[in-house]
């Protein structure tokens, strides 16, 4: 799903030598690139004013982690970030099976999330703000409901799309209606869920960073508009990049978990 | 009585919302009443305020969305069919593609100053990945018999590029331009809020901040509308498009 | 054959489809059919006319609009183990193996595990499928899963073994290969099987009898026996005459009905 996972370690050939592995391997295009970075700027290339030297970010980032700077805004986001994307998918995906299940649910919600679907989440900051104040409530309430909508359409969907043919063999073989939900719909509905879900995963990172930034004070995304506002540039790059490494990981993490439970889906196991 | 019950929900939603604020349940500051939304929408409209608003919004939504298409796309056909470009760029899109770029804005405004540049650099920047990403995975996997026959019937190569693997991997660029076009409306917004300078998303937040709801609400549903209505465009857009598609994939 | 039960009785049995838009669609009129116990029937008919209809109806996952449907003396009410179904596209469980799809039933009627495993492995190892126990669906062939999907229903052994095309989806070879172990193991444990089929030489191959329907709304249009009571089945008849002239006395049959539909 991430451009080219799998499939570029066989780009070189089967068997290569250290070398290739050091010039050639997978993520060697980003070192060339940092190297790029650092001799341009060194060379005074690119004004310091609009660049800083990668060696001055590593080291603006060292200082930061060592000094706690770093972990507590990281901290601060990422308790922001978990609690407002467990909870919207914990909810998300009971509302959109509930939904699937029962008519009633289905009717009164289904032209309420038709009509806020399209809604650009990020509408929802300032509001959240004013109603919510400018702690964690207020992150945490835009990442809930920024999310909640994906993951509600992705289990309904889901759900509903459960082929008819294995809901009426599992009810054959004595499967009784309760029990339906757990032994055909959910696991039918998985592959839907977790790609929404997924999908939701990358929108609430961008609202995370988004209300860090409009308000508050604590957060990668405050810390780097007001290391930009203070002209550390190097600073605003060492959180930058802890962000960005930050999502990389969480949707790594996500694929990696979204295989093992859909081990049943791969066409090479074994 | 599906019916009744479908249009009742938002009857009824829209109807406890307005009696709550008009019995004042909720402080007027919380959820302002339809009638005053309705009046702010009506003042902002004829100041001409808000169609200003949603044109610049548009303007750099859309750009940025152009530039994101014409960069994006060639990149990944390229990516797709060229080995070294994919080695090049695989690690790099997979590890921006789930960036949250708007991270990137404080810096882009360091580069490109608080007009619409920086705006729309960053709605470039977080739309062409996941158009990249989807273009390369439609090329990628062409079916290789295409090719082939292609080839046998002395198409020269920079031919078969246009003839054969773009027309294939429409559809996913398409998905591609489905997940980019909310992403650009998210990404206009928030820089607006973030860098004011006018759109729809600065006049939201500046209202957020003078606690003027019904404006903020006014906007809100703006941005509801904009989104409802290019998301059906590109549906439609999608359906006219990809008709043999659709027909090829139901003979199959 | 006249002394045998008779085991499903459907009488003036009408099904009416309400389509989502609202629009009704009659899909079978009428249908007047008596299956005997242990007979092996097949039903074939044109395209749409409302053979798995039918077939639903009896497994109990649709309910009748009209007429009266009877097994053992009793209306049919709801889905049961008693009646096992066969689906064109196999409908195996994707996330579980074959193990897995091979135990649903068992666990379902409460079977200890290392008793339903066991009668799993036995049944898995009767189709053909032996070392693939843990492999998931996705993995096989067509014709390995309507294997797993025949063993997942001979498993929980229903009286009724209900097949909507099962091997419409394989290719001829393994089609040929199926019809033979679909006999064998028929001839095994006696059951009574309703087979639907668009393949008049498979129906008149596997049947004692076939019944050929009408273009819908469909209607039993004739029922013809095709295999003398007493005589086995085999892959040798194939070559009678008496054969060949059942395959084309129903062709023409149902082509009658293909062309007015
Ligand atoms: N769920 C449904 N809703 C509406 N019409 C249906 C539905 N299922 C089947 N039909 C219609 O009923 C008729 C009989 O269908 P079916 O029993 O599947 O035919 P067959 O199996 O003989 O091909 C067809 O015309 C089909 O379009
Ligand atoms: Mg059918």
């Amino acid at each position: 799903m991430v451009a080219g996972a799998g499939r570029s370690g066989h780009l070189v050939g089967e068997r290569r030598s250290p070398a290739q592995v050091l010039f050639l391997g997978k993520y060697s295009p980003l070192a060339y690139m940092i190297a790029a970075w650092e001799l341009a700027t060194a060379a005074g290339l690119i004004p310091e004013l609009l660049l800083p030297r990668f060696s001055d970010v590593m080291a603006a980032w060292a200082r930061m982690m060592l000094s706690g700077e770093l972990p507590e805004h990281a901290l601060s986001s990422i308790w922001r970030e978990a609690a407002g994307f467990s909870s919207s998918v914990v909810f998300g995906i009971t509302v959109g099976i509930a939904m699937a299940r029962f008519r009633v649910l289905r009717d009164l919600f289904e032209p309420l999330l038709r009509l806020l679907f399209p809604l650009p989440k990020s509408a929802l900051i300032p509001i959240l703000i004013v109603w919510l104040g400018i702690g964690h409530l207020s992150k945490i309430a835009v990442i809930f409901l920024g999310c909640i909508l994906p993951v509600i359409v992705s289990s309904f969907n889901g759900a509903r799309g459960v082929d008819r043919h294995l809901v009426w063999s599992a009810l054959i073989m004595g499967t009784g209606k309760r029990k339906l939900l757990w032994r055909v719909i959910i696991p039918g509905a998985l592959p839907d869920i977790l790609s929404g879900t997924r999908l939701a995963l990358a929108v609430s990172f961008v609202l995370l960073v988004g209300s860090e930034m409009l308000a508050g004070n604590t957060g990668l995304g405050f810390l780097t508009y007001f290391l930009s506002e203070a002209g550390d540039l190097a600073g605003m790059f060492a959180a930058i990049f802890t962000l960005t490494l930050l999502g990389f990981l969480a949707d790594r993490l996500y694929l990696r978990f979204m295989r093992r439970i859909l081990i049943w889906q791969r066409e090479d196991q074994e | 009585m599906t019916r009744a019950r479908r249009y009742g929900s938002v009857l009824f939603f829209l109807l406890a919302w307005e009696a709550a604020s008009q019995l004042k349940l909720v402080p007027e500051f919380f959820l302002p009443s339809w009638v005053s939304i309705g009046q702010q929408a009506w003042v902002d409209t004829a100041s001409g305020q808000l169609p200003m608003d949603i044109a610049l919004s548009m303007f750099r939504a859309l750009t940025g969305l152009s530039m994101a298409v014409l960069v994006g796309v060639p990149l990944g056909a390229a990516m797709g069919r060229v080995k070294a470009v994919r080695w090049f760029l695989d690690p790099l899109v997979s590890i921006w593609l789930p960036a949250p770029k708007v991270t990137f804005f404080p810096l882009f405004v360091i580069w490109f100053g608080f007009g619409s540049a920086s705006k729309i650099a960053l709605i470039f920047v977080a739309c062409t990945f996941p158009l990249i990403n989807m273009t390369y995975l439609g090329t990628v996997g062409i079916d290789r018999y295409l090719i082939w026959s292609a080839r046998n019937m002395g198409t020269g190569e920079r031919k078969i590029l246009w003839k054969v693997v773009l027309p294939a991997a429409l559809p996913q660029i398409f998905n591609g331009l489905q997940i980019a076009f909310p992403v650009s409306l998210i990404v206009t917004s928030v820089t607006e809020m973030l860098g004011g300078g006018g759109g729809v998303g600065a006049s939201m937040m500046e209202s957020a901040r003078f606690a003027l709801m019904p404006r903020v609400f006014v906007y809100l549903i703006v941005l509801a509308v904009v989104g409802a209505f290019s998301m059906s465009l590109m549906a439609q857009l999608r359906r006219l498009l990809l008709q043999w598609h659709e027909e090829a994939q139901a003979g199959r | 054959m006249s002394e045998s039960r008779v085991k499903i009785r459907a009488a003036g049995v009408s099904k009416t489809y309400i389509s989502p838009g609202g629009e009704s669609v009659l899909a079978i009129d009428g249908v007047d059919l008596e299956v005997r116990e242990n007979e092996f029937l097949s039903i074939v008919g044109p395209s749409g006319c409302g053979k798995s209809t039918f077939l639903y109806l009896v497994a109990g996952v649709l309910e009748v609009t009209g007429g009266e449907l009877v097994k053992d003396g009793a209306a049919i009410r709801g889905p049961g183990p008693d009646r096992g179904l066969v689906f064109q596209h196999f409908a195996l469980f994707p996330w579980r193996t074959v193990m897995g799809n091979v135990c649903y039933g068992l666990e379902e009627q409460g079977l200890p595990r290392p008793e339903r495993t066991g009668r799993a492995r036995e049944l898995i190892q009767r189709v053909g499928l032996k070392g693939f126990e843990n492999v998931y669906p996705n993995q096989l062939s067509g014709g390995m899963k309507q294997r797993v999907a025949l063993a997942r229903t001979l498993a929980y052994d229903p009286e009724v073994l209900l097949m909507d095309e099962p091997f419409g989806a394989l290719d001829a070879q393994t089609r040929l290969l199926m019809q033979e172990e679909l006999l064998e193991l028929w001839s095994e444990r006696k059951k009574t099987v309703i087979f639907i089929t668009h393949d008049v030489r498979e129906a008149v191959y596997l049947s004692d009898r076939v019944a050929v329907m009408t273009a819908r709304p469909g209607r039993i249009k004739r029922i013809v026996e095709t295999r003398a009571p007493g005589s086995s089945a085999g892959r040798e008849h194939v070559e009678t005459q008496e054969f060949v002239e059942k395959v084309n006395e129903i062709w023409s049959l149902v082509r009658d009905e293909v062309v007015i539909s």
